[in-house]
This record gives C-alpha cells, sequence and structure tokens, in this order.
C-alpha cells in the first residue's frame, strides 16, 4: 500500500522550510531564504502556498529597523509535517 | 514559475524520500548550529536573577514601604535585562526561540524553577534572620545555577532543536508571573 504522502510537502524546498521551522518558534523571511539558499521570488511563493493550507502564517514585523515578514508554523502544519514524514518512513521502511 | 521539484506530485521513490528527510534535518540542524546568543547572555542572567532574588529576599523582611521599592526595584532589573538580551537574540539571528525566553530567560525548566525556589527561600529565612551574608550566598548560588541550567538547555537544544524550540504557551506564562508578583506582594503586605 503508499503511504499517505500530502502532495504539499513533496516538494523538497517546502519539506525543508517546514522542518527548518520546527526549529524555532518564528523565522524572520531573510533568515530563511539565505538557509534555504532561493531567492526571495521562490520563498515567496512557497510560502504563500503553504499559507494558502494554513501550513505556515506570516505577520509583518521589524527587523534591525527595516520592516520584514516572520514566518511560523502553524498547529496543522506541524500536524502536516509530522504525518508527511511518517509517511516517508513508512515509504523508506517498505523496502529495507 | 516555480521549479518543477517544488509541485511535484508524482509517486516518490525510497530513496527519494529518504534523501529528503536528510536533506531537510540536515537544514534544521544547520540552522539551530548556526544561531548565536548574544554576549554575556548566560552571565547577565543569572547575574539578574541573582539581584532579584537577593532584592527581593530583603525587600521582603523589610516589611516596609523601602521594601517594596527595593523589591520592585530587583524585579525591574531582571526584566531589562531579559528583554534587552531576548530582543539582541532576535536581532542577531532573526528568529524567536520560545524555548529559549521561557526556558532559559524566564526558568520554566525544572532545575532553574527548583533552584529559583530554594533559593529564594533561603534567601527570605536569612534576611528575616538578619543574615545579610546569608541571604548574599543564596541569591549568588541561586543566579549561577540558574545561569547553568540555562547553558545546559542550550546545549540540549542544539543537539535536537525540534524537541526543544517550543516554550510554553504565553497564557500559561502570564499567569505564572501575576501568580508571582501576587504572591511576593501578599508576602511584602503581610
Amino acid at each position: 500500500m503508499t503511504p499517505d504522502l500530502d502532495p504539499i510537502l513533496q516538494a523538497p524546498a517546502r519539506l525543508k522550510l517546514m522542518t527548518m521551522l520546527t526549529a524555532v518558534s518564528e523565522a524572520e523571511f531573510a533568515t530563511l531564504r539565505d538557509n534555504l539558499a532561493v531567492s526571495d521570488s521562490v520563498l515567496s511563493k512557497h510560502v504563500s502556498a503553504l499559507a494558502a493550507d494554513e501550513y505556515v502564517c506570516s505577520r509583518k514585523g521589524m527587523h534591525a529597523g527595516r520592516r520584514t515578514t516572520w514566518i511560523s508554523l502553524t498547529p496543522a502544519g506541524r500536524a502536516a509535517l509530522r504525518s508527511h514524514v511518517a509517511a516517508l518512513r513508512e515509504l523508506i521502511a517498505g523496502v529495507e | 514559475m516555480l521549479s518543477n521539484m517544488e509541485s511535484s506530485e508524482r509517486p516518490i521513490d525510497p530513496s527519494e524520500a529518504q534523501a529528503a528527510i536528510a536533506d531537510a534535518e540536515s537544514a534544521r540542524t544547520r540552522l539551530a548550529s548556526s544561531l548565536r546568543l548574544p554576549s554575556f547572555f548566560f552571565s547577565s542572567i543569572g547575574a539578574a536573577i541573582a539581584v532579584q532574588i537577593g532584592t527581593g529576599a530583603t525587600g521582603i523582611a523589610d516589611q516596609g514601604t523601602w521594601g517594596m521599592v527595593v523589591l520592585a526595584g530587583g524585579v525591574l532589573v531582571f526584566v531589562l535585562v531579559a528583554v534587552v538580551q531576548l530582543a539582541r537574540f532576535r536581532r542577531l539571528n532573526g528568529v524567536w526561540l520560545g524555548g529559549l525566553a521561557s526556558q532559559v530567560v524566564l526558568g520554566t525548566a525544572g532545575l532553574a524553577s527548583l533552584t529559583y525556589a530554594a533559593a529564594f527561600g533561603a534567601a527570605t529565612w536569612a534576611a528575616f534572620a538578619g543574615a545579610e551574608w546569608l541571604t548574599l550566598i543564596a541569591a549568588v548560588a541561586g543566579g549561577a545555577i540558574y545561569a547553568w541550567a540555562g547553558r545546559r538547555w542550550w546545549h540540549s537544544y542544539q543537539g535536537a532543536p525540534a524537541e526543544h524550540s517550543r516554550g510554553e504557551q504565553t497564557v500559561i506564562l502570564v499567569a505564572a508571573v501575576v501568580l508571582a508578583l501576587a504572591l511576593l506582594i501578599v508576602v511584602a503586605l503581610r
């Protein structure tokens, strides 16, 4: 049987972004962009897609005196990530 | 346009699954390892706690207006140090870490809260007994162990960031602070 993978999290960049967010309560847009090594527009599209499904939430704020966006995982996003990773592990276990 | 791997819904094979998990976990570890603490972080929090314990105990034992001023002064010193250090951490790293704020700064970790309660109790008893030197020792020891407990939490966090990143819920922290302040005021007014 095929494990139940979450199509929204199948993109490696989204899985990385969501996993990174589990290490903090909230991260600034530029911090995530630098750690993911992607452009502003790519990260922005990922964040918008994840926010549309309420996996992350973003809010405007200030950082070092300039306006920026802070991003955090939502409880729904945390649960979706947990279930997606469990499905991936199940897939790996299936061939071992 | 997003790259094709971003919206991929094709079946994923086990080796890709393994690589995706490894890559994501390594990104998380890299982020956690890259976080830096502001200078004198633990020592300033420990010193502020020592001041708060010492002034709190002295203020309660004084049982007068001056005692309340001393007690409030100690709380203010701690709040100022905590706010400044957490703001510096956030500015330095571009992240907010609830676990650091609650477990290290507000001392909700088991060892920190037990140490604080024991040191505060000992310091207050010593202040009532007129043994200022003992109040000082209890305050300094309390602050030192509090700072050490924070350092220990930081090492645990860097080893397993996902398990330690979250702090207690804001409502619980606010309730604990209000309860602690109410308790201090009641004891001081008796």
